[in-house]
């Protein structure tokens, strides 16, 4: 399977902040990346220097094994929906449509027209009339028929109810079992997607501080609770990504090895073991991550 | 080019402000003046034209704003979006010059200031020689004040609000300079004579020097300007 996204040494540094660092890490075809982090991680300005909307400091992006820069080649075949994605007000949500069609090869007019029917948008109405949902809705219609080879969803529900978006869910899985592309979904709704991503990317200030297959990662990630004597003799030798005490009773979140059977260890001293969510292991990570920034490790 | 013609294609989506918006307050100011002309003695010169004009400059300062980051969102090279914009301003400028020209001398020769000295399209100096010469100098000052509005809002696309001070900071400080050592010289009169003695065409091609300049100061800042 070959890579269709190459990022070596990338940095973007501003005056007074610096939002990557030194990130680097190659994405495969055909499959499904969740890229994860909290707010001001550096998601999104990652995604624009993927998409040559913003230019990195130093670093290397290669999609398509060619520099996205002013190169229609590769930029055709991104498609790039992003929460604060700008439209001219005077546009219908037909004139964007009909702008993506322009670009973007593989655009399906069959799929755009299924999607308006269950996003229900007016296709005459103005976009400047539109609701916060139903501008969401446009972006998932335009990321989804475009049908572009790597496409990319930040954040794209933003305002849609629940119902809305179990239909973006299952008209993207169902698209893509049919004509699968490489699509990078970055949201804050991690427990929602978790079952469709493939692979997941976590970042943190900048820096990548996680990348691994999700189904592999899913069944490393558990919490134990129980007296804190037994669980401080269960912790060592394992990683800990955070600790959280309640009276005499602890619970510690911890990544486990492949190997290892850690239910069994953790039950075998008594311990509560207890499978975590994706979006629990996230946050736990990332707030350790920041406590150790906080504490100058 | 072809994804030049689709950002052309894309601004046509807009021709209400691109064409027919101008027209519509061009036409409504020439039937007030029509108006005023028929119940008036006196000959009128009017400038209402200019509005077009300044229509123009107007659409230079947002068309970025209102169409950028859009483009470049929707995957589109900055390249593409330069040429396909210089595309819909040369169509535009080319539309309204005929559309000028075709009035200029409908007014001048055919119905003698629309019967009631209405001087409207055909103005003296400006409307001066034969039409393709009037037409070369509507379709440069079109084209110039475009490309004025479009570079200055190309450099506050490309270095934000500070990038815009330091260029008003430059600009005055520029110009008041320039005019104080014209002033200290006494090179006003000398400057306005040799201005005036050249015709409207003539100063058309110097204007056209400038516009060269303001488009290629366009092209280099949106190569760069994020979305």
């Amino acid at each position: 399977m070959g890579q269709i996204l190459e990022i070596n040494g990338l940095t973007k540094a501003y005056k007074d902040v610096t939002s990557i660092y030194q990130m680097s890490f190659t994405l495969k075809e055909n499959k499904i990346y969740g890229l994860l982090g909290r707010n001001g991680a550096g998601k999104t300005t990652l995604m624009h220097m993927i998409t040559a909307q913003l230019f990195p400091t130093c670093g290397d992006v290669k999609v398509f094994g060619e520099e996205p820069y002013e190169n229609t080649r590769v930029l055709q075949q991104i498609c790039f929906i992003k929460e604060s994605q700008a439209y001219p007000e005077y546009f219908q949500i037909s004139d964007v449509f009909a702008t993506a069609k322009s670009i973007y090869p593989n655009w399906n007019d069959g799929l755009a027209n299924q999607l308006t029917q269950d996003f229900q948008l007016p296709l005459n109405r103005r976009i400047k009339e539109l609701s916060r949902g139903m501008l969401s809705s446009v972006g998932i219609v335009v990321g989804l028929a475009s049908r572009a080879p790597l496409t990319i969803f930040d954040e794209p529900y933003l305002g849609l109810d629940a119902v809305a978006r179990g239909i973006f869910y299952d008209r993207l899985i169902e698209d893509y079992a049919e004509y699968p592309r490489t699509v990078i979904l970055s949201t804050h709704l991690i427990d929602e997607v978790s079952q469709l991503l493939e692979h997941v990317l976590i970042i943190e200030r900048g820096e990548l501080l996680f990348y691994e297959d999700a189904e592999s990662l899913r069944s490393r990630i558990y919490s134990v609770s129980g007296s804190s004597e037994v669980v401080e003799t269960y912790m060592k030798g394992k990683e800990v990504i955070h600790v959280e005490k309640i009276g005499s009773l602890v619970t510690v979140t911890l990544l486990g090895k492949k190997e290892e059977n850690n239910k069994k260890q953790a039950e075998s001293l008594g311990l509560e073991y207890v499978p975590i969510s994706l979006q629990k292991f996230v946050v736990d990570l990332t707030t350790k991550s920041r406590e150790k920034v906080v504490k100058g490790q | 080019m072809n994804h030049a013609w689709n950002v052309t294609r894309m601004h046509l989506r807009y021709n209400s402000i691109w064409l027919y918006m101008p027209l519509i307050v061009l036409f409504s100011s020439f039937f007030i003046n029509l108006i005023i002309a028929v119940l008036s003695d006196v000959p009128i010169y009017t400038g209402g034209v200019a509005s077009v004009y300044l229509f123009m400059l107007i659409t230079g300062l947002l068309t970025l704003r209102n169409t950028f980051s859009f483009a470049i969102g929707f995957s589109f090279r900055r390249k593409d979006y330069f040429f396909g914009t210089f595309l819909m301003v040369a169509f535009v400028s080319f539309s309204t010059t005929v559309l000028l020209a075709l009035l200029s001398y409908v007014e001048n020769n055919l119905t003698n200031a629309w019967g009631n000295e209405l001087y409207f399209f055909h103005l003296p100096y400006l409307n001066d020689g034969n039409v393709v010469i009037q037409a070369c100098v509507i379709f440069s000052l079109m084209f110039h004040l475009y490309y004025l509005g479009f570079s200055i809002s190309s450099v506050h696309r490309r270095f934000g609000r500070y990038g815009m001070m330091i260029l008003l900071i430059v600009s005055l400080v520029a110009g008041s300079l320039i005019s104080a050592i014209i002033t200290y010289f006494h090179w006003w009169q000398i400057i306005f004579t040799k201005v005036i003695a050249y015709s409207a065409f003539q100063l058309s091609w110097g204007i056209g020097l400038l516009t060269i300049f303001f488009i290629l100061v366009s092209y280099f800042m949106l190569r760069r300007a994020t979305s």
